[in-house]
This record gives C-alpha cells, structure tokens and sequence, in this order.
C-alpha cells in the first residue's frame, strides 16, 4: 500500500518543527535523523532496552515505540533540553559525582526516565528506584552507582 | 527493525474510530498505548494496511465505581491507574508488573485486555474476577465477559469492527478479598507464572472462590479443581495449600527457554497458594 506523507507540528525543547513524514516514521528516527538530536539512543528497537525514553507531553515514553505522527501538536523533551545555561542539572552533576555512567549509551533514556520519577515522587525510595531502572539496561556500571546518584538527589531534595 | 508501511488515520469520536474499522476491517489495527502493537511492528511480525490511532478520543479515560464494579474506560493508562487510590486490592498488585516505568505510562488497559496477550497480567485478573468488557460496533454495542472473551494467544472473541470502551472491574465485597501475585526474572519482564484468587468467606467457611493462572498456557486460565478444593473449606493455611497442590495437578504447562514445564506447574501452584492466602487474609479484615 503506498503510504500518503503526513505532517507533524511539535515543539521540541522548546523550539517549534514541522516536517512531512511517513507515518512509519518512528519518533526516536525522526529526533536523530530528521532533527539531529542524536543525544536520543537507540538500541533495541522494540521497547526493552530504555535508550530511547524522552518525554512526550509531560510523560515518559519509549520514541521507538511511537510514531512521529503521533507527536503532532505535542511538546517533546529530550537529553539535548537538561542542561540550560547554568549548566549540568543535579541528576547529570550526581550522575557524574557517582560515576554513574562509562560507556554513556544508557544515560540519556536514564536521564528522562529518573528526571520524571524525581518530579513525579520526590521522596522516591531505593526499591522504588530499582523498580524504574529495570527498564533500563546498563552493560558498564551494574547499576548500583547509577541507584546511588538518583537516590542521592532524592535526599537532597527531601 | 522498522515498521512496514501503513495509512495513518486518526479518530477524534469512537463514533469516528468505528466508522474506520467498518470500513478497513481485517487491514487495520487499533493503536491505543502501542506498548505491545509498535514492537510487533517494529519487528514486522503484525504488518496493518491500516492503523487507526484512537489515542485522541474523548470519553475513553474516566474512571469510576458503579454498582459494585470499577468502570475503567479504554484509554486509562497503567500508571494513571496504579496511581489512583481506592483501586481494588488485586488490580493494585497486577498493574505494576504490567511493564516498566516508562512504558505503563503509555500502556493501557483497554489496549492490555484486547492484545490477550498469553502471559499479560491485566487479562489473568479480569477472567479471575470475574469481569468484562464493553465492546461496540456500528451495530451496536455489548458485554463481554473475560469468560467469553479470550480463546487464545493474542486472539479474542471481538470482531474486526468491534472497539473496547471500557473494561468492568467487580470490587469485593463484604467478605470477600481478591489477590493477584507473580514471578518475574526481572521486574517488568514478562512473567515465568502468575496466579489471582478471589473469595468470599462467610461464618469461617469459604462460600465462593475463583482461582486463576497466567503464562501457563496460551490463554489465562480458570482452575476449577482449585475452586472445588476451595469452597465449603475453612479459611486457612490447609485451604490454601489444597487449592495450590489441585492447580499443580491440573494444569499442563509448557516449555521455553525460561522454564520447564514441570518448574511452570510447581511455580503455579506455590503463587495459587499465596494468592489465596493474602486473598483470605483480606476477606477477614
């Protein structure tokens, strides 16, 4: 079947994007290759590995489990956005702090989906923690750090 | 590991979404959370001509107790539903290991009961309660109970043209307690095995109990051997072990690469017997 091009109008950190897609397009394709934004990794492609989390109208989603065209009229928040001009959020700096990453490959989508656990439950727990971060596959620092940093933060905010 | 092409259109009305799905039938798909859909697709093991997106109808998110039953509509997500306070005590412990963090923030409940997927936990606690569905077409609308409702792997009872609208919830009672409880390598993985009881308990004995169990065959099933164990007993650890050792024994189970079936069979039982222990323990309070 041939597929008719779509359009999708979102704001992406801020800044506004129109582009015509196919509608298979998927989001986490259409931030790295339409947009650039290559801070947004892929890897599993089916939803497992947790890479490619970014925000989608205030709630966190997989983007290589949602269509571009899905997006329209959304705003979109990705790694590129964390950091402003007084630089490193407190998640980044603890990440950081706790030498949380090596590879870097997970961090991104660790980003995002910690970020929003932090908003949506400030006071968040260790297990609880663990509970988000099983969706999110790290093959360098066997997690512990990377629990460390966001619990640090939690206690900080508390 | 990208989709194969489609048409995209996108409903605003469920009048809308029925029209789509009288018109294109067996071509399409309904894409709600897309949790489970866009992964199949991704991997070209389902391929629609069509996809109708009804994330953007109205009316489909509400929640509410009604008559005994919680009213859960389509498009309320796993989280939003976690979230809630209130909720019955089973779908309270079911809804957590319905995927990770991120993905139950799009999953939804309409979408986990029409994928009947095998191993899912929302479908197990639907059948084990003893709920249904609100399904309509253009011509109509009906209910569908979990009973009538799963015939497979991935695979219900709907017609093409049919959409969820609402998933209905019974609430215990007085007396009664219901319980859900699984085994998972990982949290959020899919489960090795799962098992849901509810009961109600009058005059310290067991008046009615319906046990259930999940990812052990390609559909979740009702015991009825653990029921008949169950019900005239009294309430304790004797009736819980009896209900556990009948699940063992009339189940099959399957093989992969996870677990044997012989594992699968012993594991239900075990998670039949706490069920039913934590579902008792509520039933008194």
């Amino acid at each position: 079947m041939a597929e008719a091009l779509v359009t999708v109008e979102c704001s992406v950190n801020g800044a506004r994007c129109r582009e015509w897609v196919e509608p298979r397009l998927l989001l986490s394709d259409f931030l790295r290759h339409r947009l650039g934004l290559t801070g947004t990794h892929v890897g599993c492609e089916h939803g497992v590995c947790g890479a490619c989390t970014v925000r989608v109208g205030g709630r966190p989603t997989r983007s290589c489990l949602m269509f571009a065209v899905q997006a329209d009229g959304e705003e979109i928040e990705t790694v590129e956005g964390l950091a402003g001009d007084t630089g490193l959020t407190p998640l980044q700096r603890a990440l950081h702090e706790a030498h949380a990453l090596q590879c870097g490959f997970c961090t991104p989508g660790i980003l995002i989906a910690a970020g929003d656990l932090l908003e949506r439950r400030p006071d968040a727990t260790r297990t609880e923690i663990k509970a988000m971060l099983s969706g999110h596959l790290c093959r360098c620092t066997g997690y512990k750090p990377i629990v460390d940093a966001i619990e640090l933060v939690a206690r900080e905010r508390a | 590991m990208k989709p194969a092409p489609f048409a995209y259109t996108r409903a605003e009305t469920v009048e809308g979404a029925l029209d789509l799905l009288a018109e294109h039938g067996n071509e399409a798909r309904v894409l709600a959370g897309g949790q489970s859909l866009v992964p199949l697709m991704n991997m070209r093991r389902v391929r629609p001509n069509v996809v109708v997106d009804i994330t953007r109808v109205g009316g489909l998110s509400g929640v509410a107790a009604d008559d005994g039953r919680l009213r859960v509509g389509a498009l309320v997500t796993q989280y939003e539903l976690e979230r809630r306070g209130g909720i019955d005590a089973a779908l309270a412990e079911c809804l957590p290991y319905t995927g990770h963090y991120v993905t139950r923030h799009r999953g939804t409940i309409g979408g986990s009961i029409a994928h009947a997927e095998p191993r899912g936990e929302l479908p197990l606690t639907l059948l084990t309660l003893g709920g249904s569905a609100r399904v309509r077409s253009r011509s109509g609308e009906r209910e569908v109970p979990a009973e009538e409702l799963f015939l497979g792997a991935y695979e219900t009872s709907l017609t093409p043209d049919e959409l969820i609208v609402e998933t209905l919830w019974p609430l215990a009672g007085d007396g009664e307690g219901h319980a859900f409880v699984e085994l998972a390598q990982r949290h959020g993985d899919f489960t090795l095995a799962s098992a849901a009881c509810s009961v109600r308990v009058e005059h310290d004995q067991i008046r009615s109990a319906r046990v259930g169990v999940g990812a052990v065959a390609e559909r979740p099933l009702l015991v009825p051997e653990a029921t008949r164990a169950l019900e005239g007993a009294t309430p304790g650890e004797d009736a819980a072990r009896c209900a556990g050792e009948a699940t063992t024994d009339a189940i099959t189970g399957y093989d992969d690469l996870h677990a044997s079936a012989a594992y699968r069979r012993r594991l239900a039982g075990v998670l039949v017997a706490q069920a039913v222990r934590r579902a008792l323990e509520r039933a008194d309070g």
